[in-house]
């Protein structure tokens, strides 16, 4: 008895007060609308690690410009020559520079190997008849 | 706050470690200067050569003026020079480097090394172009 009293209220709502049929994108834009107008509070725990990680990324950004600064004109091809400075000058003390093999690809050549130790530097000169133009 | 604790920053910190070792290793590295010189009876030499003009005069003639100039780091590569020279290192074994020495397709010289810092290596002289004598120097920079 009890619940046929319920859904005879019920049936009763549903046809005096009739629910206006609405599309469901009207709905929704009015449900974004409202919800504009009600403070979000940003959830803590999805914003930090966002934080980290984008510190985390820039300081390893950072750390690789860093590194190519420094390692790159000294790596791969030697064309990237290094900052130049001022040519050493040739020591007059210690072992000097040795050459321990020399092939010459010159016709009719004569190499010349000289130790300057009073002038601290090593002169392997190659003479030879002039050479045909092979370019 | 425990940066390393976190794994995240642990990694980082790794990754950044590594890296740096691997800078410091590459600034560490030997520096070789590659100078191409053009010899001549003509003129004044060059005043950046002056410490090196008692071995160049070796060669005979009376001026020396730089072409160009590369310091390059002590390990296999080509260095390109001017007028279609080229040095082209070997693989190093400590400072013992092969070197050849070409111009254009033609290898000129080719030779061992062990360079001993401050200390050149003068090779020459080549054909250069219009007629001119060129020389090669080579020195380690001290580290």
């Amino acid at each position: 008895m009890k619940m046929n009293r319920k859904t005879n209220l019920g049936e009763l709502l549903r046809t005096t007060a009739r629910v206006p049929e609405r599309p469901a994108a009207d709905f929704w834009e009015d449900f974004r609308a409202r919800a504009t107008l009600v403070p979000q509070a940003v959830p803590s725990r999805t914003a930090a690690p966002t934080g980290r990680w984008l510190l985390a990324a820039a300081s390893l950004a950072a750390a690789v410009m860093l590194i190519f600064a420094i390692a790159l004109p000294r790596s791969g091809s030697n064309d990237g020559s290094l900052a130049v400075a001022s040519l050493p000058t040739p020591a007059k003390n210690g072992r000097l520079s040795r050459i321990e093999e020399v092939q010459v690809f010159l016709d009719n050549a004569s190499v010349t190997i000289i130790e300057d130790s009073e002038n601290g530097g090593t002169v392997v000169f190659v003479e030879a008849a002039p050479q045909p133009n092979r370019t | 706050m425990n940066l390393a604790g976190k794994p995240i920053w642990r990694t980082v910190l790794v990754a950044c470690l590594a890296m740096l070792a691997f800078a410091t290793g590459a600034a560490a590295a030997d520096t070789l200067d590659v100078i191409l010189v053009k010899a001549s009876n003509e003129g004044a030499s060059d005043a950046a050569l002056k410490a090196y003009l008692p071995l160049l005069e070796r060669s005979g003639f009376k001026a020396y003026q730089t072409v160009v100039r590369k310091a390059v780091p002590l390990q296999a590569g080509d260095v390109t020079l001017a007028q279609g020279f080229k040095a082209t290192l070997g693989q190093a074994e400590g400072r013992r480097v092969p070197v050849t020495i070409s111009r254009g397709d033609n290898s000129l010289i080719r030779t061992t090394v062990n360079f001993s810092p401050d200390h050149p290596v003068i090779l020459g002289t080549y054909d250069g172009d219009g007629g001119g004598k060129m020389i090669v120097i080579l020195v380690l920079a001290t580290p």
